[in-house]
């Protein structure tokens, strides 16, 4: 018989599915310590699968929403959040350019037309990324919704 | 459908009808799902008020969320899934140290405890009721960080696979089996100390 014990991989496997190599096998019929520790995984396993089941103590069938149809139905006011928080975002721009348009044109009249363009390229690319940015995180969350 | 329940609409079905505003449907979906999701609460969060919003919380989340379920898994997967993401976002925001893992040794007992317990003291614990086996094992499990006991309890309770655990939790196979075995060992130690304090 083989004197070295089995390792606790092997313990908790050979509890779970009765599954040992014939050595380990021929060992455990021998070893008090393993067949210790094996009825000690096999009693903590039936300890789970026999344990109460946990409920909810209230009625779950109060958690379904009043009117299913609308609550499964694409969320108008969600897009109607989205239009109004661009157009303002565009109106303030805008706004902003009209009321300090001398200012403005003061900063811009000292730069080139490749500076112009360069600034351009710049500012684009900033809002790019940010906009990449927040396509992630909106995809991210819906793939927390259905993974894969 | 959820385990260990007789099929009585297909999940396409079901989702159909929800859709169409069938609230039998929606009944079916939370009576064939509440063990499930309140498994999964119940042993990631242990403050009662919490638990109860966040079983609101999810059902809202499924009933909303349904359109968009694509049947990449199976429909009781899926609310797995949502109730398991809707527990960590709340551990995360309000108790970013339960779901912390702690090392091995930090857990292990010594062996003088328990070395005298034998087969035959282990075996009489089947004559305990279910109620007593249960309180054993929840003051076992008190301790244990909430990702442990979720995952022991999607394995051994639910019988759900490796591939199923990885779905719900997102973690890597390795990442599951590797808290899972730790998970068992911790749990075993502490079980062999109950018994040989309690019965010997």
């Amino acid at each position: 018989m083989s004197k070295i014990h089995l390792s606790e991989e092997q313990l908790q496997r050979y509890a779970l599915d009765g599954f040992a190599d014939p050595v380990a096998a021929e060992h455990v019929s021998d070893c008090i310590h393993c067949q210790t520790q094996i009825s000690a995984y096999q009693t903590l396993y039936s300890h789970i699968r026999e344990a109460e089941a946990s409920l909810p103590d209230f009625n779950t069938e109060l958690l379904i929403p009043d009117l299913l149809s609308e609550v499964n139905a694409p969320d108008k006011k969600e897009a109607w959040y989205l239009y109004s928080l661009l157009s303002g975002a565009i109106g303030l721009f805008v706004a902003g350019l009209i009321v300090y348009w001398n200012t403005i044109s003061w900063i811009f009249s000292g730069i080139g037309t490749i500076g112009l363009v360069l600034s351009l390229v710049l500012l684009s690319g900033i809002l790019a990324m940010q906009l990449i940015e927040l396509y992630g995180t909106y995809r991210k969350k819906m793939k927390a919704l259905n993974p894969e | 459908m959820y385990p260990g329940r007789p099929p009585i609409l297909s999940d396409k079905d079901m989702i159909k009808k929800i859709m169409e505003g069938d609230r039998h449907a929606a009944t079916l979906l939370i009576r064939s799902t509440e063990k499930l999701v309140a498994n999964i609460v119940f042993r990631m969060i242990n403050n009662y008020a919490d638990r109860k919003d966040l079983i609101q919380d999810i059902y809202l989340k499924i009933f909303r969320y349904l359109p968009k379920f694509r049947f990449q898994s199976k429909l009781s997967t899926w609310v797995a899934h949502i109730s398991y993401t809707t527990c960590l976002d709340h551990l995360q925001k309000y108790r970013p140290e339960l779901i912390d893992i702690p090392d091995d040794d930090e857990w292990l007992l010594p062996e003088i405890a328990w070395q005298k317990i034998n087969r035959e003291t282990l075996d009489a614990s089947q004559l305990l009721s279910v109620k007593e086996r249960s309180e054993i094992l929840e003051k076992l499990s008190a301790t244990l960080p909430p990702l442990y006991r979720t995952l022991i309890t999607l394995f051994h309770k639910e019988e759900l696979s490796i591939d199923e655990i990885m779905n719900i939790t997102g973690l890597p196979a390795g990442t599951v089996k590797n808290y899972l075995f730790r998970a068992r060992k911790i749990l075993k130690e502490r079980l062999l100390d109950y018994y040989s304090k309690e019965y010997l």
